[in-house]
């Protein structure tokens, strides 16, 4: 099995300081490993720390403590995981590329932010906002925000847009590759944050409620959609979802998020066969899944003393 | 409101506009060395139409206006994204920068005449100066309001600071740049013509109106008055139009 990314969390640490100064704990203590051939679905009540634990990999945040690392094969260089602010040009040894040696890459808000740009220097990473709308650009056209990762690469201009447009035609063509932004609607928009996600084929796929604009009907269309550009690479995939069948439907592995723990209470295995088809969620052993999440929601409700919405 | 009717409700107030002025002037009598009759001044608009200096005098107030405008929103443009894209540097600078901003730059008038002289360069370096504060401040507003999923989106892609500016932020402050450039547009204009009545010119709007104004002639004085105003009017038609047309992701766009 040939295993080319790694991301690795040890005792990570989060929490937030509201505007009064009340510091609440989201995560504690999370130690995860997930490896190529993961497709991990991310469940748990609103506020739990599902983002944030995407936020965490994607380098969005920082923790508080412990640590995350991504290794990665296909990574170019390695650079020294201690520190923030280490990392100069001097220091970055080329060409590991050609060794077995994977290259480490400690993630964190500053040296994501002094990495990117550099170019094949870290791992490739897709990454699907929640409030995908806000993450695409409405002065470009589809094919533009489709490709827009390439843009960042130094692709011209013809050969990123046939690229989108050959994605676009991959999913049957929805909508126009010039079509603008504002004339889309919720689902196509999310359709767009998805195809510019994998329009690099990213080391590690992260997308936090890829399907929530979508009727029942789209979302299992996408969900197979995305475990068909999935099988592609199979890179460690972690995808937050608020639908149990979405859930069982796309992932092998399903991680619970608990608040009353502060971090992963359980992950569930999903063995069944690829590529996956809707008539499978009728299954005896999906069944059985669906009892362990539902009593996994119902400790959940027991153990939580915080009422839903604040004090 | 219904589009078919914009034009019929236009001019409908133009109607009421002339219309209160014809009874004011023709029914109450009043005296004409205040307030000139319309056809007065509509025989006036034609005899300035004809005069020889017209398009000398329209030229060169539009010509000083432009100067000053495009080169205060350049500079601005690119010190309000500057300032935006570095806080410290706003914190440093917004003080002073909203002190010119709020001083009349017809105080700052003696001091212009000091340096400039009372020639073009200190008319256009005058509209300039009042033009630069709005657009700075508006592009660094916009990079402000500017959403931040944009911007680590562009991040997490690739791209480099200088490519998020380009691609992301200016576009996002966008807007915000416009509006600082449409309330400069109407400054340009009345510290041109200020200018020129003051300074004195060869040619100008400015220049004319004062000329009327000393010389008492009163239907020539509103037609230049006229002729001024329609220049600003058309000059905000004009923005209206490539505003609708450069920001088309704007769905809310106010049409002030």
């Amino acid at each position: 099995m040939g295993q080319n990314t790694l991301i690795h969390l040890t005792g990570v640490c989060k929490s937030f300081t509201n505007a009064q100064g009340e510091s609440t704990g989201v995560l504690r203590d999370v130690d995860i490993d997930v490896t190529d051939g993961t497709l991990m679905a991310v469940v748990g009540l609103n506020g739990a720390g599902k983002t944030t634990l995407l936020r965490l990999i994607a380098g969005m945040e920082k923790p508080d403590a412990g640590e995350i690392k991504i290794l990665c094969e296909s990574a170019q260089y390695s650079q020294p995981t201690t520190g923030i602010g280490g990392v100069s040009p001097q220091n970055k040894i080329p060409s590991l590329n050609m060794s077995r040696v994977p290259a480490v890459q400690a993630r964190s808000a500053e040296i994501l932010s002094e990495q990117q740009g550099v170019g094949g220097g870290s791992p490739k990473l897709g990454y699907v906002w929640q409030d995908y709308r806000s993450s695409l650009l409405p002065w470009y056209d589809a094919a533009d925000n489709i490709a827009l990762p390439l843009k960042a690469e130094g692709m011209n201009r013809k050969e990123r847009r046939e690229k989108a447009v050959e994605l676009l035609r991959e999913v049957g063509e929805p909508f126009a590759p010039d079509a603008r932004i504002y004339n889309l609607s919720g689902g196509q928009q999310q359709l767009i944050a998805i195809l510019r996600s994998v329009v690099v084929s990213p080391d590690v796929m992260l997308m936090d409620e890829p399907l929530s604009a979508l009727d029942q009907l789209r979302a299992w269309e996408v969900s197979l959609l995305l475990e068909k550009l999935w099988l592609k690479r199979k890179p460690p995939m972690l995808f937050i979802s608020h639908d149990i069948d979405d859930a069982i439907l796309l992932a092998n592995e399903i991680l619970f998020v608990s608040k009353s723990h502060g971090g992963v209470a359980a992950r569930i295995k999903v063995e069944l066969p690829r590529p996956r088809t809707i008539p499978m969620l009728a299954s005896p052993a999906v069944q059985e899944i669906r009892s362990k999440i539902f009593a996994l929601f119902d400790a959940e409700k027991r153990l939580t003393t915080v009422p839903w919405k604040g004090k | 409101m219904r589009k078919t009717n914009n034009g019929l409700s236009v001019l409908y107030g133009w109607l009421l506009v002339l219309g209160a002025w014809a009874a004011v002037s023709y029914l109450f009598k009043v005296n004409t060395a205040l307030l000139p009759a319309p056809h007065a001044v509509f025989a006036s608009l034609g005899d300035i139409f004809h005069s020889n200096g017209f398009t000398a005098d329209l030229g060169s107030t539009l010509a000083r206006a432009l100067a000053g405008y495009l080169i205060a929103a350049v500079l601005g443009i690119v010190v309000g994204l500057l300032l935006g894209s570095f806080p410290f540097l706003y914190r440093m600078l917004c003080s002073p920068l909203d002190f010119f901003r709020s001083t009349p730059v017809t105080a700052l008038y003696p001091m212009f005449v000091l340096f400039l002289g009372v020639q073009d360069m200190s008319k256009i370096a005058m509209t300039a100066w009042a033009c630069f504060f709005v657009v700075a401040i508006n592009s660094a507003y916009g990079v402000f309001h500017s959403n931040p999923v944009r911007t680590q989106m562009a991040r997490l892609y690739g791209c480099s600071s200088w490519q998020t500016l380009r691609w992301v932020t200016f576009y996002e402050a966008l807007p915000s740049i416009v509006v600082g450039l449409k309330v400069a547009l109407s400054y340009a204009l009345i510290v041109t013509v200020v200018c020129e009545m003051f300074m004195g010119s060869h040619y100008g709007l400015g220049q004319k109106i004062n000329d009327s104004y000393t010389m008492y002639d009163m239907p020539k004085l509103f037609g230049y008055v006229f002729i001024t105003g329609m220049v600003g009017y058309l000059a905000n038609l004009i923005f209206a139009y490539f505003e609708r047309r450069l920001l088309p992701w704007v769905k809310t766009l106010s049409s002030i």
